[in-house]
């Protein structure tokens, strides 16, 4: 008779977990800047599409 | 309009930095990854423009706290179903800013692929809705299925 295994996934740790949700209210809460990089790099298409200056 | 998606663990917007984040949990068979989706201002006058940025949720074990990592964005070999979450998120960004244009570039050309892929097969749901313009070769024109854009803007009709 064939038997069934459940696969088990990764999962994150519970600490891990408190951690993330800890750093999710701080970037919510605008304590954590958005991206630098990603947004001057989005600036710069922008300005080659010449929509902003 | 979407296909499966994943549940948000912490969403909201900040009015302090104008930024409207997403977060959840990437389930890949060999790791779970964090990912944050993140709506930021990319000028503060005129037309307003957000940038759509997709990024990896890193632990640091040094300072004991997750950080942005805004290089690696891991494949956890469920890449439909992160750009799927990363669409659902649109309309909320509108509701918010109905009058705003996204501009959104695949950081790869994968994605880039998949991003086409999807706005090619909810077309009859999307174009009612949503300008859709990409740049190619030096110019801003409307979206055409067979073209891979360098970056894509996305503003409600």
């Amino acid at each position: 008779m064939a038997t069934l295994t459940k696969e088990k996934k990764p999962t994150l740790s519970a600490d891990k977990l408190i951690l993330l949700h800890e750093f999710a209210k701080k970037v919510i809460a605008g304590e954590i800047q958005p991206s630098k990089d990603k947004v001057q790099q989005a600036r710069q298409n922008l300005q080659k599409a010449g929509l902003v200056e | 309009m979407v296909g499966n998606t994943y549940s948000f663990l912490n969403q909201g917007y900040s009015q302090e930095s104008d930024t409207l984040a997403f977060i959840f949990l990437s389930q890949g068979e060999e790791e779970v990854m964090p990912k944050l989706i993140e709506y930021s201002p990319i000028n503060r006058q005129g037309e307003r423009y957000y940038n759509l940025a997709l990024m990896d949720l890193v632990f640091d074990s040094i300072e004991g706290t997750y950080r942005k990592d805004d290089l690696a964005q891991t494949n956890n070999g469920d890449i439909r179903k992160v750009l799927y979450t990363v669409v659902s998120t649109i309309e909320n960004f509108f509701e918010l800013h109905p009058a705003a244009t996204v501009h959104i570039a695949g950081s790869d050309e994968q994605r880039i692929r998949v991003y086409r892929m999807l706005i090619r097969r909810h077309w009859k749901d999307i174009e009612p809705i949503y300008y859709v313009k990409g740049f190619i070769n030096g110019l801003l024109e409307d979206f055409k299925e067979n073209k891979s854009y360098e970056f894509s803007l996305i503003s409600k009709k």
